[in-house]
C-alpha cells in the first residue's frame, strides 16, 4: 500500500486563521482537512496515514526548528510521497510547502508533489526543484487541483518518470529532454511552415533566448607598448597526456602551461585534445592556435611590452555557457591577479 | 534523355520478413536472401577479405556496433540511368521513369576500418539497438536489417576500404531490388510536380549535407560536395540514390544514403502538393564551411536560388554538430530577411543537467523550429541477447553484449535532423 | 579580445572586441603559406589584435 504523508498548515487544519499562524508543529494521524477529500481521490490506491501540520507564520519564523521537526517526521514515518497544500496564491504557505518538499526529496529521496498558483512567490522560488501542480488563485479550485495532485503523485509514489511539463500538466521545471513523439519530426517541420505560411503559426519546439545581458566592453589598454599580454584559447591545445585532465567536450576545467614549455622542440611537446575541430594543422604548428611566436617578435620589436609567461586553456566544443562563463571569470580573475593588461583568446 | 515534364513513378513493394534461405527472391512480402550469393558479390572487391551476413530483425534483442551505412534496396526499371548513378554506372540524370523499392529492409554496413585514426575525421562507434527502450535511439530499429559485416585488407588505407565497403552495400542493394522486377507493386508514388496550383504557396527544401573529407562525405552522383555552392536538385533524382552517404564522424547526426532515399521531408513536401503546397523543388548545400565568408556566401547563394524559384517557405535541415548549425542559421536568417518564411530542423544540446540554452547558435529570425531530439550525456543500455558486428565496441574494451553507458553521439541516427526519427526535445 | 574565425557566433556568444580571422580549425594560421611568410603575416594579425585592445569602443565590435 502506498504511502502518503500530507503537510497543510493551521487554517486548513481547522486551527484558525491569521491569528492562529503561530502554531506549533504537529503531527496528526490519518488525513485531515482537505486530505479527506484527496484520501477519496486517491481511493484504495494509496493510505494518507498522518498529515503535518504548521502555521505559516511558525514555519519562517523558526525555520531552522520547523525543518528538524520535520526531517525528524519524514525520517520516521518515510511515506511513499509527500503531498504539500495545495497553496494556491498564499505567499508564506506556498514557500513552507515548496520546502516541504524540496526536503523531502533531498533528504530522504521521498517523491514530492504541490499546487501551487502559477505567479505565486513559492512557485517561482521552487518551481525548478519541485513538482508543481499549476492551480487556480483561492482554494475554490480545490477539487481540481487535488484530482492533478493525487494523479501526478501517484505517479511519483510509483517510481514512474514524468513526461514533459505541458503532457502531465505541471509547471516546467526548466530542463529540457527527450521525449518520443509523433508525428516525426520533418511532418511537424511541413506543418508548421503551412501554418505559418497561412499567418496562424504553431508555437516553435524550441523558443529563442531572451535577450541576455551583455557584458559592457573592459576599457581600452592605453599602450600595448608598455602592457602585458596573456594568450588564452579554448583550442585545447595540452602537454602530451592531458595532466590537468581537461574534457574533449563539454569541458568543466581549464589550465595555465608555461610559454618556455610550448616553446620547446617547436612545441611537439603539446597537442590538441578538442573533439570539435580538426587538429592537424595546429598540431603541426601549434603558433597557428597560441600566436607566440609573432608575440615574441612584437615584444622585441617593442610593440607589445610584455608576454605574461603563461598561457591559458580550455576547450569550448559542447562546453555549457554557464561553465564556460565560469572558466572566463575564473581565468580572467588569475590574470588579473598577475598583473596582467590584456588578453587574446583564440578560438576554433 | 532528360524528359519533361520531369516525372518518377516509385514502385513501393512491402516486404514484412527477411529469411536466409536457397534463394534470393520475394515470396509474398518475405525477402529471401541467398546467402553465398551476396557474400559473392561482396567479395567480388578483393579489397574486402570477409563478408559476413546477418539479420536483425525489430523487436529482436540484437545490438548491431560499427554501423557504417544502411541502403534500401531500389533498382531503376524504366527510364534513364541507374541507381546510385556516379556508382553503380554513369553520371547519366536521374529521377525519371520508373524504379522500384523494396520498404522495410535496409542493406546495412558494419567493419571496423584498416588503420587508426586520429583527429576529427575519424570513424566513431556506432550503434543500433533493435528492441527495449533503447530502440528509439535509431530510426533504424524499425526496419529489418540486412547486416554486411565485413573486414578489410589489412594494408588498405581507410578511404580506399570505405569506397570498397560503399560500393559493395550499393551492389547488394541493387541486387536484392531486383526481386521486384515482375510484381506487382503495394503502393506507387510519382515524383512530379510540374503542376502548380497559383492558390497555393510555393515552398522548397533547403537541403544541407556534409561533405568534410573522407569519414565526413556526401557523394553526389559518384563525387564528393566539398566544394559545391547551394545547386538544385530534383527530389525525384534523390529517390533514385543521387546522395549517397560516407559520413561516420559522430553516428547521431548522420543521415545514412537510407535516410536520403528516404528523406522525410521530402516525402513530407510530397504528400502535401497540390493540397497545401506547391513543391517547389530541393536546394542542395554543403555545410561545415570554413569560414565566416564562405558561409555567409552559401547563404547568400541558397536564398537567391529560392528567389530565382519565387518560394513562399522554405523547410531547412542540416547534417552534423555545431558547426553545420551556423550554416543553417545564416541560411534561415537571410532568407526571412528576403521576405522568404521559414521552418527549421535542429538538435538540441542543453547540456548535462538539460539546463543550458539548447541551441549552439541562433539567429533572431528563427521564430519556428522543430526539435529533433535532445543530445543526451549518458544513456544505459542494457545487456541483450545477441550481438552483430564484434565483441567489443572500438574502445576495444567495452564488451558489445552490454551493459554499459553511452554518449549520445555513437547511437546511429539519433539525431538525424532530416527528423525521420521518433524524438522530439521537449521542456520537463 | 578573441581572434575567430566565426564571427556570428562571437557576437551572440556576448564578445566585445571580435577580429575575424582564419579558418576554424587555425585561427591564427595560414599553412597556405611558407613559415616564413606565415609568421609575417601572424604578427600582422597581432597588431590588429592590438588596435582592437586599444580601440575606445561602446558595444561588441567587429574588427578587421
Amino acid at each position: 500500500m502506498i504511502t502518503v504523508v500530507h503537510y497543510i498548515n493551521q487554517f486548513f487544519a481547522g486551527i484558525g486563521g491569521e491569528e492562529k499562524a503561530g502554531a506549533p508543529f504537529e503531527i496528526r494521524d490519518g488525513p485531515v482537512g482537505p486530505g479527506r477529500a484527496l484520501q477519496m481521490i486517491l481511493d484504495d490506491q494509496a493510505l494518507i496515514t498522518h498529515t503535518l501540520v504548521c502555521g505559516d507564520n511558525q514555519f519562517h519564523d523558526n525555520r531552522d526548528d520547523v525543518l528538524d521537526q520535520l526531517r525528524q517526521a519524514i525520517g520516521d514515518l518515510k511515506p511513499d510521497l509527500l503531498v504539500a497544500g495545495p497553496a494556491f496564491n498564499a505567499g508564506r504557505y506556498g514557500l513552507a510547502c515548496g520546502a516541504v518538499c524540496v526536503l523531502a526529496r533531498d533528504t530522504f529521496d521521498v517523491p514530492a508533489i504541490t499546487g501551487l498558483f502559477p505567479e505565486s512567490p513559492g512557485a517561482e522560488v521552487f518551481h525548478d526543484r519541485v513538482v508543481i501542480v499549476p492551480t487556480g488563485s483561492s482554494a475554490a479550485e480545490m477539487k481540481t487541483a487535488l484530482d492533478d495532485i493525487g494523479r501526478i503523485g501517484l505517479k511519483l509514489a510509483h517510481g514512474q518518470p514524468l513526461g514533459p511539463a505541458e503532457e502531465e500538466g505541471i509547471l516546467p521545471q526548466g530542463f529540457r529532454g527527450n521525449w518520443v513523439e509523433a508525428p516525426m519530426p520533418a511532418e511537424r517541420a511541413v506543418a508548421m511552415l503551412v501554418s505559418k505560411l497561412r499567418s496562424t503559426p504553431v508555437p516553435t519546439e524550441i523558443p529563442l533566448p531572451a535577450a541576455g545581458e551583455t557584458v559592457p566592453p573592459a576599457v581600452e589598454v592605453p599602450r600595448l607598448a608598455n602592457a602585458t599580454l596573456a594568450l588564452v584559447t579554448e583550442g585545447g591545445l595540452v602537454p602530451e597526456g592531458n595532466p590537468d585532465g581537461i574534457e574533449s567536450s563539454s569541458a568543466t576545467r581549464w589550465a595555465c602551461y608555461p610559454l618556455a614549455d610550448l616553446e620547446k622542440d617547436g612545441g611537439a611537446r603539446f597537442k590538441s585534445i578538442h573533439a570539435g575541430y580538426d587538429a592537424r594543422w595546429v598540431n603541426q604548428d601549434p603558433n597557428r592556435l597560441v600566436p607566440l611566436d609573432a608575440a615574441r617578435a612584437l615584444v622585441a620589436a617593442g610593440e607589445i611590452g610584455e608576454v605574461h609567461d603563461q598561457f591559458y586553456v580550455t576547450v569550448g566544443t559542447g562546453t555549457s555557457v554557464t561553465n564556460a562563463s565560469r572558466i572566463g571569470a575564473e581565468i580572467a580573475a588569475q590574470l588579473i591577479n598577475e598583473g596582467v593588461h590584456a588578453a587574446i583568446v583564440t578560438s576554433t | 534523355m532528360l524528359g519533361l515534364p520531369y516525372r518518377l513513378e516509385l514502385q513501393t513493394h512491402q516486404v514484412d520478413g527477411v529469411q536466409l534461405g536457397d534463394e534470393t527472391r520475394l515470396d509474398g512480402h518475405v525477402l529471401w536472401v541467398n546467402e553465398n550469393e551476396v557474400q559473392g558479390l561482396v567479395l567480388q572487391d578483393p579489397r574486402i577479405i570477409r563478408a559476413g551476413l546477418a539479420v536483425a530483425r525489430p523487436g529482436e534483442s540484437v545490438r548491431i556496433v560499427h554501423c557504417l551505412d544502411v541502403v534500401e534496396p531500389r533498382r531503376k526499371l524504366e527510364g534513364p540511368g541507374v541507381v546510385f548513378p556516379g556508382f553503380l554506372g554513369g553520371p547519366e540524370t536521374v529521377g525519371q521513369g520508373v524504379t522500384a523499392r523494396l520498404s522495410g529492409v535496409g542493406v546495412m554496413t558494419s567493419s571496423r576500418f584498416p588503420q587508426p585514426f586520429s583527429g576529427l575525421l575519424a570513424a566513431r562507434e556506432a550503434i543500433v539497438d533493435m528492441s527495449g527502450s533503447t530502440a528509439v535511439y535509431s530510426p533504424f530499429s524499425q526496419i529489418t536489417n540486412l547486416v554486411l559485416t565485413l573486414a578489410p585488407q589489412p594494408d588498405l588505407d581507410n578511404a580506399d576500404y570505405d569506397d570498397a565497403v560503399r560500393r559493395a552495400a550499393l551492389r547488394v542493394a541493387n541486387h536484392i531490388a531486383g526481386t521486384a522486377m515482375d510484381r506487382q507493386p503495394e503502393q506507387v508514388d510519382v515524383y512530379d510536380f510540374s503542376d502548380v496550383d497559383p492558390s497555393l504557396p510555393k515552398v522548397a527544401y533547403f537541403y544541407q549535407a556534409q561533405g568534410q573529407g573522407s569519414m565526413a562525405d556526401t557523394y553526389l552522383y559518384g563525387r564528393t560536395i566539398e566544394n559545391l555552392v547551394p545547386t538544385l536538385i530534383h527530389p525525384a533524382e534523390i529517390m533514385d540514390g543521387a546522395l549517397v552517404s560516407g559520413v561516420y564522424v559522430y553516428a547521431c547526426f548522420k543521415n545514412p544514403t537510407w535516410m536520403h532515399q528516404n528523406n522525410p521531408v521530402i516525402r513530407a513536401l510530397r504528400d502535401r502538393h497540390g493540397k497545401d503546397i506547391n513543391f517547389a523543388g530541393v536546394i542542395l548545400n554543403r555545410g561545415h564551411n570554413y569560414t565566416q565568408m564562405e558561409k555567409e556566401r552559401s547563404s547568400y547563394w541558397a536564398t537567391k536560388l529560392a528567389g530565382f524559384m519565387g518560394v513562399d517557405g522554405v523547410v531547412l535541415s542540416a547534417e552534423g554538430g555545431g558547426n553545420s548549425a551556423i550554416d543553417l542559421m545564416l541560411a534561415c536568417q537571410y532568407m526571412e530577411k528576403a521576405g522568404i518564411k521559414t521552418t527549421v530542423l535542429s538538435y538540441e544540446s542543453p547540456g548535462a543537467d538539460g539546463r543550458d540554452f539548447p541551441l549552439f547558435f541562433s539567429v533572431p529570425e528563427a521564430d519556428s523550429i522543430v526539435s529533433v531530439g535532445s543530445d543526451e550525456e549518458q544513456i544505459s543500455f542494457p545487456a541483450v541477447e545477441r550481438v552483430i558486428g564484434d565483441d567489443r565496441l572500438l574502445d576495444d574494451e567495452t564488451p558489445s553484449i552490454g551493459p554499459f553507458n553511452i554518449r549520445m553521439h555513437y547511437l546511429f541516427s539519433a539525431l538525424s535532423q532530416v527528423g525521420g526519427n521518433q524524438l522530439a526535445g521537449r521542456a520537463f | 579580445m578573441l581572434i575567430t574565425a566565426m564571427t556570428s557566433m562571437a557576437k551572440t556568444a556576448g564578445a566585445v572586441r571580435i577580429l575575424p580571422n582564419g579558418k576554424i580549425p587555425h585561427p591564427v594560421g595560414d599553412p597556405t603559406r611558407s613559415p616564413e611568410e606565415e609568421l609575417a603575416w601572424r604578427q600582422d594579425v597581432l597588431r590588429k589584435a592590438i588596435q582592437a585592445l586599444e580601440a575606445k569602443i561602446e558595444e561588441a565590435t567587429i574588427f578587421s
